[in-house]
């Protein structure tokens, strides 16, 4: 182990090489002061630690505890970065809205409703789906997808039947068992929930259980999924005749 | 002096128009967030034209927006 003492005119370097090295500072005191004072045009001042076993403990007791971190730049990245890879920004949060309003889903395609661009958060997506004639299904063939990050494949699917199954299958049995049930016509139900997961429902639908289809189905579903450069909300339709969406999008947005 | 970023753009697709609206931030020369509007525009969909086209024409029209920045929005 080397080192050469500080020289308080100088610029002082302080060099530690060794196996097996401990550096360890005990201060104790009534007072004790650390300032760490930089100041020049360019200024580094990398950690890096690496390791097979990092423990990095900070423990800080006291009666009274003030943290002031102030940073002042033109832009300013602070990053944490968790487990998933994503990292953790502190900053303003926006909510805004964006609606898409009877868009046409052909049967057999996949329409793009909304794309986003941009870092955020997919807050809650609200939906109301109505085929335009007999041949689809929209509790079994209506598909709401979100693509995030430039996804090829959705990490989000959901039918109405998918919604439906989150809040226990409320609305189908409350169509097949007659609660809160009125008929439409001959065989032609509609029934709306009265009851929803905060996190998401189906909460209307009317059903003609002559040809076991559904008419129309609404809803919605909290995601709450973060994305970091896109997201894209589009429908799928795999029924046989087409079908209009109505889908209103809420999403958070990183200042 | 500020100058603007962008912010999160969205664009919406309905069968008879295209809504882009795109957040942009003033920010003053101290780096300070002054405000934040979002700009959106509208571009209606001639007959059966292909919503791409549609897009271009809404992508031009918000940029020109963008650019041009009401001093009431700054």
């Amino acid at each position: 182990m080397t080192s050469d003492a500080p020289d308080y005119t100088l610029l002082s370097d302080v060099n530690i090489t060794g196996t097996e090295i401990m550096v360890a500072m005990d201060l104790q005191g009534a007072t004790i002061a650390m300032p760490i004072d930089v100041q020049g045009a360019t200024i580094a001042l990398p950690v890096d630690i690496q390791g097979q076993t990092i423990n990095l403990d900070v423990n800080i007791v006291a009666s009274t505890v003030t943290i002031d971190v102030n940073i002042s730049a033109q832009t300013v990245d602070v990053k944490i970065y968790t487990p998933s890879g994503r990292w953790v920004v502190g900053s303003e949060l926006l909510t805004a809205e964006a609606y898409s309003y009877g868009t046409t889903v052909a049967s057999g395609s996949e329409v793009e409703l909304i794309s986003l661009t941009g870092r955020g958060r997919i807050k809650q997506i609200g939906f109301y789906f109505e085929r335009v004639n007999p041949g689809t299904d929209v509790y079994t063939d209506i598909y709401l997808r979100v693509y995030v990050d430039g996804e090829t494949s959705p990490s989000i699917s959901l039918r109405p039947l998918d919604v439906d199954r989150l809040n226990g299958y409320l609305l189908i049995i409350n169509l097949m068992y007659g609660i809160n049930r009125v008929t439409y016509a001959s065989d032609d139900y509609v029934s709306t929930a009265q009851a929803s997961s905060p996190e998401g429902a189906l909460t209307c639908m009317r059903r003609i259980f002559v040809d076991s289809g559904s008419v129309f189905a609404g809803g919605y579903v909290r995601l709450n999924a973060e994305f970091t450069s896109s997201a894209s909300i589009k429908v799928y339709n795999k029924g046989t005749s087409d079908t209009k969406a109505y889908v209103i999008l809420l999403y958070g947005e990183y200042l | 002096m500020t100058r603007v970023e962008h912010g999160l753009k969205v664009v919406t697709y309905t069968d008879k128009e295209v809504i882009i609206k795109q957040r942009v931030k003033i920010i003053d020369d101290q780096g300070n967030l002054i405000k934040a509007p979002i700009i959106e525009v509208r571009e209606k969909r001639r007959g059966k034209e292909p919503l791409k086209n549609v897009k271009d024409r809404a992508e031009k029209l918000i940029l020109e927006r963008v650019k041009n920045i009401k001093p009431e929005e700054r």
